[in-house]
């Protein structure tokens, strides 16, 4: 039990008194003038030793409580069939419209739809068009996350600059809140390089094991400049991950796929989803672009990746920290109360 | 101290051969009221007791004297251990150390104690004497004396004790093995040995019916606890009956018959006892 641990090893000490009751009863005594005179009686011998164990348990449970026994954290080494999944979520001002590209109006201003899916989803089928994208993203992702119990999951958001949000984690509590948090308004520009650096860079130190997802989740792209262009080609060669880009594309926006009706507008600056995707195709790893035009579509695409990565995984589950000391205090107040009980039973003698 | 004692009456059907003139009916020719044999004249030089009868039937001619069996004077003790277990039986072996006193003087015999504790000590030793003061003051010391220790000495008792017979009154509770019982009796038998054994009820039958008991030995400080219950109680009390039997043996087997004493000291028991029993 190498787990054990103790806040003040020091008193650790006092189990010393844990021996006292070997000597001492508590018990009030009377003369007698020969013992030899009274017969062997194994049941009181058998009471007595109880009584002896039980005061030694109770001291010793007393000293250990206020030494602070505890469990030390620890992981436990898990098989699932899961992945490691980064979601890089696009946090930039265009996401708090709706796919109709407007401020989303009514009751469900996104606020509940990450916490609650249930009902939100309820609401999906007669206000679609009032969501807002990052409602219908949280909503999803949040159904996503729940379905997909083995996996480690990280967040990592961008805008001007990419927002570190939570490390792979398989703690589900902790990506809820996550994810939850996009719900807070959103900020301003789209700066894709950044923010994908940052999600690889979650890959480091990480061992690789069942498959590496990176979950790109935006309403547009930015032109990446040829600089960071040479450093993701390499960042991505080196993880080895799988990419999914989920593009919520609003109404009258160029898509992924759309070719450019006019050969001037064929540039990263006009048209960067096009270019980005180009890009992501040129990477040579396995990659899938979904274009969502509505939360429906969107569900699709992230059942499409459920369905798809179901790898085995090791992974290790971090138990946290077990306080024992109430523990100790409980039983030691039972054992204490069983003594008090002995203790009434004494008989009076005259 | 102006608490009566009663005393009690005892008597020796074979008491010893004593010089000392007394109560008790002795061996010594002398001056008595029983007839005991004719001797001449020149053996015994008293021409008061001239029997004519008696001189004048002797074929030798020869003056023939009465003589009488002259009473003799006995000398009574009290050995008692003073063990630590005997700590709540000591008032009871006061009184009974007054009262012997007291009887003892009452028919002229000389009283004479010997208490063992640990050691043969001076204080609890009274050389026999017919002054009943020494006794009062020890009786007053012994009522509230803290014993302490196991009685060791009195296998040595024997040896402070006269050759000639005498009464002896052993007072014990016999908490000890029968060996050394029957090694401390040994060295007795010549004289007229009264065992009393001192037993307080609340040993036995006084203990509680239910609960949890922790007893400390009075002499080797051992502690045990018992769970207290009826049938437990009975078995004590049983134990009890059968130490009394096997003590009544072993004190048979030297000639002694045992008296068993248990709370406030009566003279009627010991007036019962020597009614009963000659020694």
């Amino acid at each position: 039990m190498s787990a054990l641990a103790f806040e003040t090893p020091w008193a650790l000490a006092g189990l010393l008194l844990a021996l006292l009751p070997l000597w001492r009863s508590g018990m009030q005594t009377a003369a007698y003038p020969w013992l030899a005179m009274l017969p062997p009686d194994p049941l009181s011998q058998a009471v007595m030793l109880l009584i002896r164990l039980v005061a030694m348990a109770a001291i010793a449970a007393l000293v250990l409580g206020l030494s602070g026994m505890h469990l030390r954290e620890q992981s436990v080494e898990r098989i699932g069939h899961g992945a490691h999944i980064v979601m890089l979520l696009d946090r930039s001002s265009s996401m708090d419209n709706s796919f109709a590209g407007k401020a989303p109006s009514g009751s469900d201003d996104g606020r509940d739809a990450g916490g609650i899916p249930k009902r939100a989803q309820g609401s999906t089928q007669g206000a679609v068009a009032e969501e807002s994208k990052a409602a219908a993203a949280r909503r999803l992702l949040t159904e996503f996350v729940d379905h997909r119990d083995h996996d480690l999951i990280g967040i990592a958001e961008y805008s001007t600059s990419p927002l570190f949000v939570m490390p792979l984690t398989g703690n589900r509590a902790a990506i809820h809140a996550a994810i939850a948090a996009t719900a807070t308004p959103a900020l301003a520009y789209t700066n894709i390089s950044k923010g994908l650096a940052m999600a690889l860079s979650f890959f480091d130190r990480q061992a690789v094991q069942g498959s590496r997802i990176l979950l790109l989740v935006s309403d547009g792209a930015a032109a990446i400049d040829p600089d960071s262009e040479a450093a993701l080609r390499i960042l991505f060669k080196q993880q080895q991950v799988r990419l999914y880009w989920l593009f919520l594309r609003t109404d009258n926006s160029p898509g992924i796929f759309a070719q450019p009706d006019d050969p001037r507008d064929d540039n990263a600056q006009a048209m960067p989803e096009l270019y980005l995707h180009r890009f992501f195709s040129s990477l040579r790893i396995p990659y899938q672009a979904y274009e969502a035009e509505n939360p429906g579509a969107m569900q699709k695409a992230i059942a499409d990746i459920d369905r798809l990565e179901q790898l085995p995984l090791h992974y290790r589950e971090a138990i946290p920290k077990q306080d024992l000391s109430g523990l100790c205090y409980g039983l030691a107040a039972v054992l204490m109360a069983l003594l008090l009980g002995a203790k009434l039973c004494e008989a009076r003698m005259a | 101290m102006s608490k009566a004692v009663p005393s009690f009456h005892y008597r020796l059907a074979h008491p010893g051969y004593r010089v000392f003139p007394g109560a008790h009916p002795g061996q010594t020719v002398g001056g008595g009221q029983l007839f005991k044999r004719h001797e001449p004249l020149l053996a015994s030089p008293d021409p008061r007791r001239i029997d004519l009868r008696a001189s004048v039937l002797d074929p030798f001619r020869h003056y023939r004297v009465r003589v009488f069996q002259q009473h003799s004077k006995l000398a009574v003790y009290v050995i008692a251990d003073l063990s630590a277990s005997m700590r709540g039986k000591l008032p009871l072996l006061a009184d009974f150390v007054l009262s012997a006193a007291q009887s003892a003087l009452e028919c002229g015999d000389s009283f004479g104690f010997i208490g063992c504790g640990p050691s043969l000590d001076r204080r609890w030793l009274l050389p026999a004497s017919q002054t009943l003061q020494p006794v009062r003051e020890l009786a007053i010391r012994l009522a509230d004396f803290q014993a302490h220790g196991k009685a060791d000495s009195l296998q040595r008792a024997a040896t402070l004790l006269p050759a000639r017979r005498s009464l002896v009154f052993l007072v014990s509770d016999c908490h000890f093995d029968p060996a050394s019982l029957r090694k401390l009796l040994r060295p007795l038998t010549p004289h007229a040995v009264v065992p009393m054994v001192a037993w307080d009820e609340a040993e036995y039958r006084g203990l509680p019916e239910w609960g949890l008991a922790r007893f400390k030995d009075a002499e080797n400080g051992r502690e045990r606890t018992l769970l207290m219950r009826p049938d437990l109680k009975r078995r004590i009390v049983q134990a009890f009956e059968d130490r009394r039997e096997h003590l009544r043996r072993i004190f048979r087997a030297f000639g002694m018959e045992p008296l068993f004493f248990s709370g406030a000291y009566r003279a009627e028991a010991m007036e019962r006892y020597f009614l009963r029993h000659a020694l």
